[in-house]
């Protein structure tokens, strides 16, 4: 645990194919920032180098925090391990079965997520369970151990444990776990009551199978991290993002990396709610946009919403994760025109190879990038801060070509339609995001970041009414950045169906108390000192007969006698925000305990800026481009600042574009930015 | 062109239409009270022009692709004029009010702008009682449609924003469970104002000439691109015959054909020579039978794109009144969609053989559903319980490859099964396997896919009592090219040991304690012949148990060549 004030932070995310690495020196709030190339020796060279930049020796360093895909990865690409299953007889086929459903409805040739552990390694054992947990059929070990010499003989050495009704009985599995341990002690086994103990069996297992498959492999690369770092004199602990937006140490993780998956945009939305907190805005839309896609997370009261299932590929998972809502749109989208004449803006994407035609990598298709690059919003001496050589002759040939001749308009009309269908396209995304959770767009300040985020942010604004655009300090490194204020997070989550008003108090309080025994030892095991901890109680609720449920806070009052009451009136708040109705006449019923156990991580503060007056210093002045704007034409003389030369207090009114390495910021005619205390820049609509 | 259309407003304006009808869509999932609406997804929203075409539309549900417009434009033929801001429409009139069966109800509400009628939008969905003979208003049995419960002849339940009293207390009094109701109708109100005021909107901003030319480019586009994969396939005149299973009264099988004539960019299905409707409630209408025809033709010219009215322009469908599948009144519809699936059936079975990569071969082809209601006297005062789902089955070969398994019917989509723990903590049931059924795929060169056994232990004492929804339990899975046909979709219950069989079509059916109750769904067809099939892929079916050793040395002569 870091103290707070004594060495240095740092953040590494892995992305694709650029490593950001970001380091905070915890006294004096400065924050340098460092891209390597992703591969793994430049990688460790990159993170090595990039501390020493700061500091002479590892032992400084205080804390570290490393986003990972290693596990994403290697279910992405299949590159998993060979897992079994144990499940209960009669039911090995339901990872198969999954819930029946056709997502693409038309499509006649439709075909389901293929499960991740084949039919051959599903084996059944005889035992059963009934909903309240009670034992029907009791486990007969004779055929877990037969289990056991099979799984040898096939060597499979990941083995995924899920029977039916576990979340409300653990005893079986904990039992196999038991037997396998005895009799198989190279294998790693995930239980799935410990990875996700909840009920709905085709989404536990499917989460647990996933953990299996990935473990091993994850395993092997957080221990080789450890080694690395030890080598190099770090002495402290090293913590993994996590898909909620919390970290936990290594160890943990390693039990459970499935809750690892989809960390990616975690750090974002961590970072968001932060800072939108700093700026006291209370509610925030992140708005992260990169090469591929598009990452939108909700953030209010300085809290990321979380959700608790999710999909990745149509593979479902039972782990909390930061609500993030990805669109195929982004800087790398692809703009083509179909046999029917319409112009189209994504979802393919030239990814980073080939990447837009202006890279001169063999991209032929245009893409966004190149539609800005083309109206001059993009400098192309300023690529990655000009380490990276671009072609907008190519861009505008391409465009012409592609788009601008079929649809018999000229270049920039053509490119500025891209920009306009992408820009409206992702603003109808947003959109979506916030009413399905039923929220208005409007209340919210959007927080731009990724490299092309600060770029389209005031026109998706605009589209939305939103009036408010945060570009943050750092936005082309922002998740990196976000990782250094994450706290250690661990969730919990029980099954427990019961009508609200048939439950007595003490037998929840007994369910949350053996679950934040759980989580205290886990808390202990990372050396989270007692007054760091905190337990967060929230329990998921529903009417009689409805299936989906809402998250409410539960209550810590021991003794209230009216906490039914309490807790059913927060219920029905919370459904009438989220769902537009309420019936505080109808019955209401418990379905999940959850309890996410917190060890508070000393907030390290940025560097405030110096104070400069309203007008911008002349030389933060680059110079002046033309620049197409669709509400101007092509204005001639847009001025060009650079980020790092503003000072607190400037205000620059639009039209106007702020250039940094990592990102470009667009102010359209209308708008005007001014730079905060912290150096965030406020963008808000005139008027 | 008017004066502010242009491409890419006309692509924006068409993205936002689809938005739209997507918002509507999870405003009806996040209100509705029914597991039949948020779970099952029994239900679509959509957005109309003034005319009622369909302009953007999203379904949980294949089979409600093309009954929307049908009830937008009921609206408009008996209403005309007569309509105004704040009016609120409800049909399932299947004669005449582009309804199905009474459980699916249209609510449609007209948008205005500057007091000028300038599109609608509106939402079906299943409403899980609409009064009549049984509970659930599902049955297989009714003779006539009033046995089926209430039906709403394009009625308006608010008139300028008031409530109709009158229609609202009259549904409320004959519909059981009258609570849910409430919140499903307030679910569809919801999406109705989301709607409208999300089309407003856009009016506004854009002017209505605009939004109209960019809807008249968008469904033009649309309609050229369905019509250039229809020139790509070969012109002709294609026949095609399917069987419902024997009809309960006249224990004869019901015939459904179609002759299919492709010419150029057009396509007329004529289901001349179908039998008579039944006198039962396996009956279809009109407006059904062009929605299946529609769920076809998307699936064989452009399945993964944008739904409007100019995907269908290049379609006809005949069907001479008072057959199984134009029924009149007062012929009873419950079933209507074992009948739809049937003629989508004859008609893909027709197509088969002239598509340009072929369609898979014949699947399990019925809903295979299981209603199960009654009394749970395990408990103290025993309580009313009641489930009911679909259950997925196989899929046919392609030219490529075996079926897919374990997957909701044609006329389905996006509609999710009940977790088997879900299910035993609410109900008297105790499920004791569900698994793929072994041997039930088509053998052929490629094989069909498996269906499910889905077996319940009946604990309850108190009265309890299922309707099953199995079709295709005489007539199987069709293959194609030499593939074999799959197995036929099963439904028995075992009581004291001996088995009681063919419960496929039953209506409240009484279970009691100790029932074993075995829901076995189908195998999809095979394509192409047996012996062609690659040994390995026979020996790699035996060792995973997708076919059993004998039936492989039977179908596929494994094991005992030379």
């Amino acid at each position: 645990m870091p103290e707070g004030d004594r060495g240095y932070r740092v953040g590494v995310d892995i992305g694709g194919t650029f490593t950001d690495i970001v380091v905070l020196d915890e006294k004096s709030g400065d924050l340098s920032l460092y891209k390597t190339p992703s591969t793994p020796r430049d990688f460790w060279f990159g993170v090595e180098a990039g501390i020493r930049k700061v500091s002479d020796s590892m032992d400084r360093v205080s804390m570290i925090v490393h986003g990972t895909t290693v596990g994403l990865n290697a279910f992405l690409m299949r590159r998993g391990e060979k897992a079994g299953l144990i499940t209960t007889r009669g039911f090995r086929d339901i990872y198969d079965i999954g819930r029946h459903n056709r997502e693409s409805m038309y499509d006649l040739r439709y075909r389901k997520p293929e499960p991740l552990v084949p039919r051959e390694h599903r084996l059944e054992v005889t035992e059963r369970l009934d909903a309240r947990g009670n034992v029907v059929t009791p486990l007969d070990e004779d055929e877990v151990r037969a289990c056991v010499r099979k799984f040898k003989a096939e060597g499979v050495r990941s083995i995924a444990v899920c029977l039916i009704h576990s979340y409300a009985n653990a005893a079986h599995e904990d039992r196999i776990g038991e037997i396998l341990a005895e009799e198989y002690p190279e294998a790693t086994v995930s239980l799935s009551h410990d990875v996700a103990r909840e009920w709905r069996e085709y989404e536990r297992t499917s989460t647990v199978a996933i953990n299996a498959y990935i473990r091993p492999i994850v395993d092997r690369y957080l221990s080789n991290m450890e080694t690395q770092l030890e080598r190099q004199g770090y002495m402290h602990r090293l913590f993994i993002c996590q898909s909620s937006g919390g970290v936990s140490s290594v160890e943990v993780t390693k039990l459970s990396p499935v809750s690892t998956l989809m960390s990616g945009p975690a750090g974002g939305a961590v970072g968001t709610a932060q800072v939108s907190g700093l700026e006291k805005i209370p509610r925030a839309i992140g708005f992260d946009m990169g090469g591929t896609s598009t990452d939108v997370c909700v953030s209010i009261d300085g809290n990321v919403l979380i959700r608790t299932e999710y999909k990745i590929e149509r593979h479902p998972l039972l782990v909390p994760m930061v609500d993030v809502q990805s669109i195929g749109a982004g800087g790398g989208s692809i703009a083509w025109v179909d046999s029917v004449g319409a112009l189209n803006v994504g979802p393919q994407s030239a990814g980073a190879e080939p990447g837009p035609v202006c890279y001169d990598k063999g991209g032929t298709e245009v893409t966004t990038t190149d539609a800005n690059l083309v109206l001059g919003r993009l400098n192309p001496d300023y690529f990655l801060g000009g380490e990276m050589a671009v072609r907008p002759d190519l861009s505008a040939k391409r465009l012409d070509e592609k788009v601008a001749g079929p649809l018999k308009l000229d270049r920039t009309a053509a490119a500025a339609g891209i920009l306009r269908v992408v820009n409206t396209k992702m603003a109808y995304a947003v959109r979506a995001v916030t009413v399905e959770r039923g929220l208005s767009p409007r209340e919210f300040a959007l927080v731009a970041f990724g490299g092309a985020g600060p770029m389209h942010a005031c026109d998706v604004a605009a589209e939305l009414e939103i009036p408010t655009v945060l570009v943050p300090v750092a936005p082309g490194q922002f998740s990196a950045l976000g990782m250094l204020y994450s706290d250690i997070r661990h969730d919990f989550a029980w099954t427990f169906l019961t009508k609200t008003r048939e439950v007595d108090r003490a037998t929840l309080d007994e369910r949350f108390d053996s679950l934040a025994k759980r989580a205290g030892e886990v808390l202990e095991q990372e050396d989270v000192p007692r007054e760091k901890r905190r337990f967060v109680r929230s329990a998921d609720m529903r009417y009689v007969g409805q299936e989906w449920s809402v998250n409410v806070p539960f209550g810590e009052e021991a003794g209230d006698t009216d906490w039914q009451a309490n807790l059913e009136s927060r219920f029905h708040e919370l459904h009438k925000r989220n769902y537009g109705h309420s019936a505080p006449e109808e019955p209401t019923e418990i379905v999940n305990l959850r309890l996410t156990a917190v060890g508070l991580v000393v907030n390290p503060r940025l560097r405030e800026l110096a104070r400069g007056g309203a007008g911008p210093e002349a030389q933060a002045l680059k110079g002046t481009r033309k620049v197409y704007f669709p509400s101007l034409g092509w204005n001639e003389r847009t001025p060009i600042y650079e980020r790092e030369r503003l000072l607190a207090g400037n205000k620059l009114a639009g039209p106007a574009v702020v250039e940094e390495p990592g990102s470009t910021t667009v102010v359209p005619p209308g708008w005007t930015a001014t730079v905060s205390a912290y150096g965030n820049m406020l963008i808000r609509k005139n008027g | 062109m008017a004066r502010g259309r242009d491409l890419v407003t006309t692509e924006v304006v068409s993205n936002y239409l689809v938005a739209v009808a997507d918002e509507m869509k999870r405003t009806v999932v996040r209100t509705a009270m029914s597991p039949v609406i948020y779970e099952v997804l029994d239900f679509s929203t959509g957005v109309f022009d003034r005319r009622g075409r369909l302009v953007a539309q999203t379904a949980g549900l294949a089979i409600f692709l093309g009954t929307l417009d049908w009830a937008v434009q009921a609206v408009l033929k008996k209403f005309g004029d007569d309509l105004h801001p704040g009016d609120v429409i409800l049909t399932n009139d299947p004669y005449e009010g582009g309804g199905t069966h009474l459980n699916d109800v249209s609510v449609v509400a007209p948008v205005f702008d500057a007091g000028r009628l300038r599109g609608f939008v509106a939402s079906r969905a299943h409403w899980m009682d609409i009064g009549g003979q049984v509970p659930l208003s599902v049955m297989t049995n009714a003779t006539e449609i009033h046995q089926e419960g209430l039906l709403l002849p394009v009625v308006k339940a608010y008139e300028r924003g008031r409530p109709n009293r009158q229609l609202i207390d009259t549904l409320t009094a004959n519909i059981r469970q009258p609570e849910t109701w409430k919140g499903d109708f307030g679910a569809q109100l919801a999406a109705c104002h989301v709607g409208r005021r999300r089309l407003a909107e856009l009016l506004a901003r854009y002017g209505p000439e605009v939004v109209e030319d960019c809807i008249d480019a968008t469904l033009d586009a649309t309609e050229r691109l369905t019509r250039e994969r229809l020139e790509a396939m070969p012109d002709g005149r294609y026949r095609g015959v399917d069987f419902l299973d024997s009809d309960t009264v006249t224990g004869s099988p019901v015939r459904v054909e179609v002759a299919i004539e492709k010419s150029g960019a057009d396509v007329t299905l004529d289901f001349t020579g179908s039998a008579p409707a039944t006198k039962s409630s396996y009956n279809l209408t009109y407006c059904g039978l062009v929605s299946g025809c529609r769920v076809l033709l998307r699936a064989i010219t452009d399945p993964h794109g944008p739904t409007n009215d100019g995907c269908f322009r290049p379609l006809t469908v005949k069907a001479p009144p008072g057959t199984v599948v134009n029924a009149t009144k007062p012929s009873p519809v419950a079933m209507y969609g074992e009948v739809a699936r049937r003629a989508i059936d004859a008609a893909w079975r027709a197509l088969s053989e002239v598509i340009p990569q072929g369609l898979p071969a014949g699947h399990f082809g019925t809903i295979c559903g299981q209603c199960m209601a009654g009394w749970d006297d395990r408990l103290a005062p025993s309580r009313y319980t009641s489930f009911s789902a679909p259950n997925g089955g196989g899929w046919g070969a392609t030219p490529d490859r075996d079926g897919e398994s374990a997957l909701v019917c044609v006329s389905n989509g996006d509609t999710r099964n009940t977790p088997v723990e879900i299910i035993e903590a609410r109900n008297p049931l105790m499920v004791t396997r569900y698994e793929l059924r072994t041997d039930s795929g088509g053998p052929g060169k490629y094989r069909g896919g498996l269906g499910t056994t889905l077996e319940f232990l009946v604990e309850t004492g108190g009265q309890y009592a299922a309707t099953f929804a199995a079709g295709r339990a005489e007539r199987a899975a069709f293959g194609l090219h030499g593939g074999r046909d799959g197995v036929t979709n099963r439904v028995t219950v075992t009581r004291d040991g001996k088995t009681i069989a063919g419960l496929g079509r039953s209506t409240a059916f009484l279970l009691e304690k100790g029932d074993l109750v075995t829901v076995e769904s189908g195998g999809g067809g095979g394509w192409g012949d047996p012996r062609e099939r690659d040994p390995r892929a026979i020996a790699e079916d035996v060792r995973l148990g997708y076919v059993s050793p004998e039936a492989a040395a039977g179908d596929y002569e494994w094991g005992t060549g030379p």
